[in-house]
């Protein structure tokens, strides 16, 4: 079916999104995860918050997912904010994810805690990931490399890092140059 | 009925569909209640001291009004039951004359009766306003940690504004008011005493109606007002977060839920609005009343078999009367305005005596010539002194040196580099900058000695030129260019639409990131600091800045004493000391080569790094 044709709220409600950086509401943790699906029971808060490796930190808040999150209220490090949205994304079950590129604005210790959340948010869907960073992209069946709007190269990690082009320039740029060579 | 009235009825708002938080509390546990405290307006009337005589001379045209006020309706009652009674046409010309000179001079004093308030409030209101700034550019971290930005906003508008009403009117409206009821009254009594009595009776009347009505009023505009607040905050939210709203296909939810809000709030404008409907007829129908009551009873003092009572009197007598009445509402309405300016002035009172949390101690010495040899000695900290999240904290910089912080999220490195910068005191332990500990060491030199650049590349609203200069006010055009050059982006700078002088943040040029970045960098090197702190930006940034911004990091930190919480490894690997912390301690130390070699936690995380970086399998 064509994407015009479709229902965009119809759409939207089998769509989990995650943004590089999350907005979060000025309430509670349980209402920001249950922001697609207000009546959701504690339960299915709890459900999703463990999918996105974020139960832990909740429960070990003073107010738990009672905690109200913004100004004046609670601040949270940037990689407990993206897996509260990987949470609010999950809650809703969607057939298809898209994760764009979660994790461009943390250091690598708190990628790592996000890389957790995404996988395990991933098993089962359909994921679109946009990733600047190679790190996320072994977790991935097939990457699609953009150049100025075109399609410059697809296949697995393996594969472009075996080839010249984009891929590997990126490799190198971030310093992995070892690895890309061990690789291919 | 009330409950059929759809306007009336209470919509139950869902906290589950709340953007925000819905009791907004925090102002409430500052003020509590709403009381008329005698010690905050004298505060307040201190404010007024420098301009003691431009005060006094309004004092006593304040009082010159309470007279002049009921002299113009007695004078003009006087030439009514005088002259125009007993057909003196001469004496109602030279009435009339002496009446028109009495308002001429009362019309002449009221002009710097009116201009004289309006300055003294201005004055206050501009002097509260700079001590209200000095004071909040002294506070510690830890105030702006715990305090809503709003907040402050509101300290510095709407309760100042408020506490304006206070000084320019209340006090001498209501001097006004019950000189002219005072004066008035002893007319009334020298005319007619017997009338007087009459409507001295009708005195608590009138001031129960005023009482009851002002404060169901008072009621009804603060819920009309904290709903309000609900309101704003959710618009606020919302449009802060219409990209979530619109993938989460809550558009529904949320104006459903918004036009809950907005009918609470409109309940309480309704509310007020109907008690001011009865409550103004109500007041004109008891003038009515008491204006019969008068009128029979005058009447039949004028009527009755051997009555000495001109009919003159009885006219003057109304005419005063409307004098007598006037305050009675007005006044009430000068105790609602009192009632906010306190509350207001109350609430400036309360930022403006929250002391800094800590201030240099009174014989800290400036820092002279720095080397940057930087010593942390079994330094413990916590936000909370309960809650450490440093412990035993030992290590030394010796001066030029890099040191690298690495460490999860919450591991402590930011609370090394707060601490740095003296934005909070170390709860045991020390930290001596060439020898002397910090306690000891005078803010200002020290900062003068140090550069942060933040990982949000923080700029102000104003041109590329001015947000460098930042770093040294006295810094020339010419310096400025020289540390671009000097970081080796002038090209970048000169590619700008405008140069140096394009405008940066919301309403100028959209800048990059990377670009961003470098400004911080030029900015921190202008200062030409001895210290530098490095919280190194995160975002993904295209490989060609990238490079760009590794080479003017090494210009910036060359010969300087650094700390950086570095995320790219590529600065990792040149820290003569990397510093590796877990939940609060120096967990290891070394070199990168060192560490790899040792092959503990600070390897486990470069291989992490690495594997998740490039590895397939």
């Amino acid at each position: 079916m064509d994407l015009r044709q479709l229902d965009i709220a119809s759409l939207r409600r089998n769509v989990g999104l995650v943004f590089q950086e999350s907005f979060l509401f000025s309430t509670t943790i349980g209402a920001n995860i249950a922001f697609g699906h207000p009546f959701a029971t504690q339960e299915q808060i709890e459900r999703a918050a463990r999918v996105a490796a974020a139960h832990q930190f909740i429960t070990e808040l003073p107010e738990g997912y009672e905690t109200v999150l913004g100004e004046g209220g609670l601040g949270l490090s940037g990689g407990q904010r993206q897996r509260l949205a990987i949470a609010r994304a999950v809650l809703l079950e969607p057939a298809i994810l898209l994760l764009d590129d979660p994790t461009a604005a943390v250091d690598p210790g708190t990628e790592q805690e996000i890389a957790a959340a995404m996988v395990s948010a991933m098993k089962n869907r359909t994921t679109f990931l946009v990733a600047g960073r190679l790190s996320m992209l072994r977790h991935c069946s097939r990457i699609v490399a953009l150049e100025g709007g075109r399609i410059s190269q697809t296949g697995t990690l393996a594969e472009l890092l075996a080839q010249p082009g984009y891929l590997r320039e990126l490799a190198r740029a971030q310093g992995m140059r070892g690895l890309q060579e061990g690789a291919a | 009925m009330k409950a059929k009235n759809p306007r009336h009825a209470a919509p139950t708002l869902d906290p589950r569909l709340a953007l925000t938080r819905l009791r907004q509390t925090e102002d409430a546990d500052e003020i509590s209640g709403q009381k008329f405290r005698l010690a905050t307006l004298r505060r307040l009337f201190r404010y007024t001291g420098p301009y003691a005589r431009r005060r006094n001379i309004l004092i006593g045209l304040t009082i010159l009004r309470a007279i002049q006020l009921p002299s113009l309706v007695w004078a003009l009652s006087a030439v009514i039951s005088g002259p125009i009674q007993t057909g003196d046409w001469a004496g109602t010309l030279k009435g009339t004359l002496g009446f028109v000179a009495l308002a001429v001079f009362t019309a002449s004093t009221f002009v710097f009766r009116v201009r004289l308030a309006l300055e003294l409030g201005e004055s206050v209101v501009f002097d509260l306003r700079n001590e209200l700034f000095r004071h909040l550019q002294t506070l510690t971290m830890r105030f702006y940690d715990t305090t809503k930005f709003g907040r402050v906003i509101s300290r510095m508008t709407s309760d100042i504004e408020s506490l304006r009403t206070g000084v320019q009117d209340i006090a001498f409206v209501s001097l006004v008011q019950a000189g002219q009821m005072l004066v008035t009254a002893v007319m009334l009594a020298w005319i007619d005493w017997v009338l007087f009595l009459l409507i001295l009776a009708t005195v608590p009347v009138l001031w129960g109606i005023n009482r009851y009505f002002r404060d169901r009023l008072i009621n009804a505009q603060r819920h009309a007002q904290e709903s309000f607040s609900r309101v704003t905050a959710t618009l606020a939210e919302s449009v802060g977060g219409i990209r979530v709203t619109q993938s989460f296909v809550r558009q529904e939810v949320n104006s459903g839920f918004f036009r809950d809000l907005v009918r609470d709030h409109s309940r309480y404008t309704m509310d007020s609005a109907r008690t001011t409907a009865v409550f103004l007829p109500l007041l004109e129908l008891n003038s009515q009343i008491f204006t019969s009551i008068v009128l029979v009873v005058g009447g039949y003092r004028v009527l009755m078999p051997g009555s000495t009572v001109p009919p003159g009197d009885v006219i003057q007598f109304f005419l005063l009367a409307n004098l007598f009445f006037d305050p009675i509402r007005v006044l009430g309405q000068q105790y609602t305005n009192a009632v906010n300016a306190v509350v207001g002035a109350e609430r400036v009172f309360h930022l403006l005596d929250t002391r800094p949390d800590w201030t240099d101690e009174a014989d800290a010495e400036a820092l002279e010539r720095v080397e940057g040899r930087v010593e942390f000695r079994d330094l413990c900290f916590g936000y909370d002194p309960e809650r450490l999240v440093l412990r035993d904290i030992c290590f030394t910089a010796e001066p030029g040196q890099m040191i690298a912080l690495v460490g999860h999220t919450g591991s402590g490195k930011t609370s090394v580099i707060n601490l740095l910068g003296k934005g909070y005191l170390p709860t045991s332990g020390e930290l001596l900058i060439d020898g002397q500990e910090i306690r000891r060491i005078a803010s200002p030199s020290l900062h003068r000695n140090l550069a942060v650049v933040q990982q949000q590349n923080f700029l102000f609203e104003t041109t590329v030129m001015e947000n460098i200069r930042f770093g040294r006010l006295e810094a020339t055009d010419r310096e400025v260019i020289a540390a671009v050059e000097a970081l080796d982006f002038l090209d970048l700078i000169e590619a700008l639409p405008g140069g140096f002088s394009t405008p940066v943040g919301e309403g100028g040029t959209a800048l990059s990131v990377g670009q961003r970045q470098l400004i911080c960098f030029a900015r921190a090197f202008v200062a030409n600091p001895r210290l530098i702190i490095l919280d190194e930006a995160t975002s993904a940034i295209d490989s060609i800045t990238e490079q760009r911004i590794q080479r003017a990091l090494e210009a910036l930190l060359e010969g300087r004493t650094s700390f950086v919480i570095a995320h790219r490894l590529s600065t990792i690997r040149q820290a003569d000391q990397i510093l590796v912390l877990d939940h609060g301690r120096i967990i290891e130390r070394g070199t990168h080569a060192g560490l790899i070699a040792a092959g503990g936690s600070y390897a486990r995380l470069h291989e992490q790094f690495m594997a998740a970086a490039g590895g397939t399998v």
